[in-house]
C-alpha cells in the first residue's frame, strides 16, 4: 500500500541510527567529536524547547523562499521572452554557460565588496545559486515540448494567453518542478555557507548561524542537532511540498516525470 | 494489493548491516596500528595561528629552537586559521600543543576536554576600532551596529560582552549583531565602510587601522577586561600529555625566541620576512606599549567567573585545575 515505501525508509533510518550507536560504543573517540544518538536526541528536545531553533529554521526558510521568488520571476520572464526573441535566447545561453559553473561561495569575496554582508548579500548568493539552473531547466522544458502541441493550439484557434496556460505551462511543469527541486537544494547550500561566512544576517540568524555558533562553542551534540534539523526540513519539503505539488499536477495530468 | 512492508528489503538491510560491522571491525584494527607506530618515534605536534602574538613561536619554528631543546623528537608544525580549528584538531588527537585565547580554551574545558594551560605566549594591546564619527564612545553603539570578531566565543567576543555588561547591563547585547570575519577581511570590511561599524582588532591589524584617517579606538582590551590579561596561552592536550619534559622544552624555546627578539637584530629581520612586512614596521609593532611575551598567565580567573556568570560556561572552573604551574628549572 501507500505507506510501504515510507515504512522501508523508516527501517533504513533505524538501521543507520543503530550503526551510528554501535560505532559510538565501539569507538574510543571523544563524545566531543562523536556524540551518541541519545545525546543528540536529548539536545534536540532541549533546543526545540527554547524556541530559538524553530525561529532560526523559520529565518532560513524565509530567506530561501525570498531568494527563490526573486530568482524565479525574472528567470520565468526571461525564458518566456527568449522563446520569442532569438537574441535573448542566445544571450541567456551564453550567460548560463558562463555563470552556472561558478559556485556561490567562490563569489563571496566579490559579493562582500559589492553588497556588504547583510541580507542583500545573502540574497545575491541564493539568487545566483538558483537562477542559472532554473533557466537551464525551463529552457530544456520548452525545447522538450513537442512542436505538435503548439500546432494543435494554433489549429484550435487558441489565444496566446490560452495556449500558454493550457499547453505550454503544463508541458514544462515537470521541468519546473525538477528545477525547483535542484534550486531548493542549492539554495540551502548557498544560505548555509553564506551564513557561516557572514554571521547572523538577521537578528537571531538562521540555521547556518546556528551551526556556526554550535561549532565555535564546541557544542558538537548541538551541531548534530542542526544537521538533523536540516535533513528533517529537507524530507518535509520533499514529501510535503514537491510530492504534493506533483500529485496535484503532473501525476493527475498523466505525465509522470 | 497487500504489500508486506519491509519484507522484500529485509535481505539487503541485513547484508548492509553485516558489511558495516565488518568495516567497523577493520577500522578498530588500523587505529591500534597507528598507535604503536606513533610510540616508536616520538612526535610533537604544535599549531600556531596568524598574528603578531605568535612572533616568538614563529621564530622558534624558523630557528629550530624546540627541536634543539627536545633532542630525539621530531616536531610537526601547523598553522590553522582560528582557535576553533585548533580545538577540533586537538579533539581529533592530531595536536599535542595548541595556542589560543583564554576564552576558547575555557569553552573546550567546559565541554569536558582534559586540556591545561601551561604557558603564556603573549599579552597584546587590543582595540575596538570604528570609522564612524558618531560613535565616539562604546556607549554610543546601538542595535543598528554590527561588530566584527574572528568568532563568537573568541577572546574578542568575550571582551565585547564584558564591556557590554558594564555599559549596557546586558552582556549578550551584541551577540546577535556579530559578524564573523578573519582579521584581514574584518580590516578591509571596516575600512570599506557600510558593512561593519566596529571591529575588535589585535596587532598588527589595530596599528594598520589606526594609521588610517578617520579610524578611532573606542574601547581597549584592558578597559573591557578591567585590567591586564594574557592574550594567547599555550594549551597542552592534557595534564600529562605531552609530558612535563616536553612542555618545559617548549617554554624554554619560547623564552629563547623572546630573548632573541629583544637582543638579536637579525631575529626581527627573519621574522619580518616570515610575516611579509618591512623590518622597521615589525620592530615598531613589537615596541608598542602593551606587547609582552612570556611571563605568567593572567586573567584566567576573571574570564572564568564572567563567562560562567553570563552563561558562556556551564561550570565555574577553579583556576588551579586549569593551569599547570610553571616547571622548576631541573
Amino acid at each position: 500500500m501507500k505507506s510501504s515505501p515510507r515504512f522501508t525508509r523508516l527501517l533504513w533510518v533505524v538501521l543507520l541510527l543503530a550503526v551510528w550507536e554501535i560505532t559510538r560504543r565501539l569507538s574510543s573517540a571523544s563524545v566531543l567529536a562523536f556524540p551518541s544518538v541519545a545525546m543528540v536526541a536529548g539536545r534536540l528536545v532541549e533546543l526545540l524547547a527554547t524556541g530559538l531553533l524553530m525561529r532560526q529554521v523559520a529565518v532560513s526558510l524565509g530567506l530561501i523562499s525570498g531568494g527563490l521568488v526573486l530568482a524565479a520571476l525574472p528567470a520565468g520572464v526571461l525564458v518566456l521572452v527568449s522563446s520569442r526573441v532569438r537574441w535573448v535566447d542566445s544571450l541567456l545561453e551564453t550567460m548560463v554557460t558562463l555563470f552556472h559553473p561558478l559556485p556561490g561561495i567562490a563569489l563571496l569575496p566579490v559579493i562582500i565588496l559589492w553588497f556588504g554582508i547583510g541580507v542583500e548579500a545573502v540574497m545575491v548568493v541564493i539568487v545566483h545559486s538558483v537562477f542559472w539552473p532554473l533557466i537551464t531547466n525551463l529552457r530544456a522544458g520548452r525545447e522538450a515540448m513537442p512542436a505538435v502541441y503548439r500546432r494543435v493550439a494554433e489549429n484550435l484557434g487558441m489565444s496566446a494567453a490560452d495556449s500558454f496556460c493550457r499547453i505550454t505551462l503544463p508541458a514544462v511543469t515537470p521541468y519546473l518542478i525538477s528545477a525547483l527541486r535542484i534550486c531548493w537544494a542549492r539554495s540551502w547550500r548557498a544560505l548555509i555557507s553564506a551564513e557561516m561566512v557572514f554571521g547572523a544576517v538577521v537578528a537571531g540568524g538562521g540555521l547556518g548561524w546556528f551551526l556556526h555558533s554550535r561549532r565555535v562553542f564546541m557544542d558538537t551534540t548541538g551541531l548534530f542537532v542542526g544537521l538533523v534539523v536540516i535533513m528533517a526540513v529537507g524530507v518535509f519539503v520533499e514529501d510535503g511540498v514537491f510530492r504534493f505539488v506533483e500529485s496535484r499536477t503532473v501525476r493527475r495530468w498523466g505525465m509522470n516525470p | 494489493m497487500k504489500h508486506r512492508p519491509g519484507k522484500a528489503e529485509a535481505k539487503p538491510i541485513a547484508g548492509v548491516t553485516l558489511c558495516i560491522l565488518l568495516i567497523l571491525s577493520c577500522g578498530g584494527d588500523s587505529q591500534e596500528h597507528r598507535r604503536t607506530r606513533r610510540d616508536d618515534a616520538p612526535v610533537l605536534r604544535i599549531a600556531e595561528q596568524f598574528g603578531l602574538a605568535y612572533a616568538p613561536l614563529v621564530l622558534a619554528r624558523m630557528r629550530g629552537y624546540v627541536e634543539d631543546e627536545l633532542p630525539g623528537y621530531s616536531v610537526e608544525w601547523s598553522r590553522l586559521g582560528n582557535a576553533t580549528a585548533i580545538r577540533e584538531a586537538m579533539i581529533a588527537g592530531r595536536l599535542d600543543i595548541g595556542f589560543m585565547g583564554i576564552p576558547p580554551f575555557l569553552i573546550g574545558v567546559d565541554r569536558g576536554t582534559p586540556w591545561k594551560v601551561f604557558c603564556a605566549l603573549a599579552r597584546m594591546p587590543m582595540g575596538l576600532a570604528t570609522t564612524r564619527a558618531d560613535r565616539s564612545t562604546f556607549a554610543d553603539l546601538d542595535d543598528s551596529d554590527r561588530i566584527a570578531v574572528p568568532q563568537p566565543g573568541s577572546i574578542q567576543h568575550i571582551l565585547l560582552a564584558m564591556a557590554a555588561e558594564r555599559s549596557f547591563a546586558d552582556a549578550a547585547r551584541f551577540d546577535d549583531r556579530l559578524v564573523t570575519l578573519a582579521h584581514p577581511d574584518a580590516t578591509n570590511a571596516l575600512l570599506s565602510g557600510a558593512a561593519v561599524t566596529a571591529y575588535f582588532a589585535p596587532p598588527p591589524f589595530l596599528q594598520r587601522l589606526t594609521a588610517e584617517p578617520g579610524v578611532s579606538v573606542i574601547l581597549t582590551g584592558d578597559e573591557a577586561f578591567g585590567g591586564p590579561f594574557t592574550f594567547i596561552v599555550g594549551v597542552s592536550a592534557s595534564g600529562d600529555h605531552p609530558s612535563e619534559l616536553v612542555r618545559y622544552a617548549v617554554v624554554r624555546a619560547l623564552d629563547r625566541a623572546t630573548e632573541a627578539l629583544r637582543d638579536d637584530p637579525t631575529a626581527i629581520d627573519d621574522l619580518a620576512g616570515a610575516f611579509e612586512i618591512p623590518t622597521e614596521e615589525l620592530r615598531e609593532q613589537l615596541m608598542t606599549e602593551g606587547v609582552e611575551f612570556g611571563g605568567t598567565v593572567r586573567g584566567v580567573g576573571r574570564f572564568v567567573s564572567f563567562m560562567h556568570r553570563v552563561g558562556y560556561l556551564e561550570r565555574e572552573h577553579a583556576e588551579s585545575m586549569l593551569l599547570i604551574p610553571p616547571a622548576e628549572t631541573p
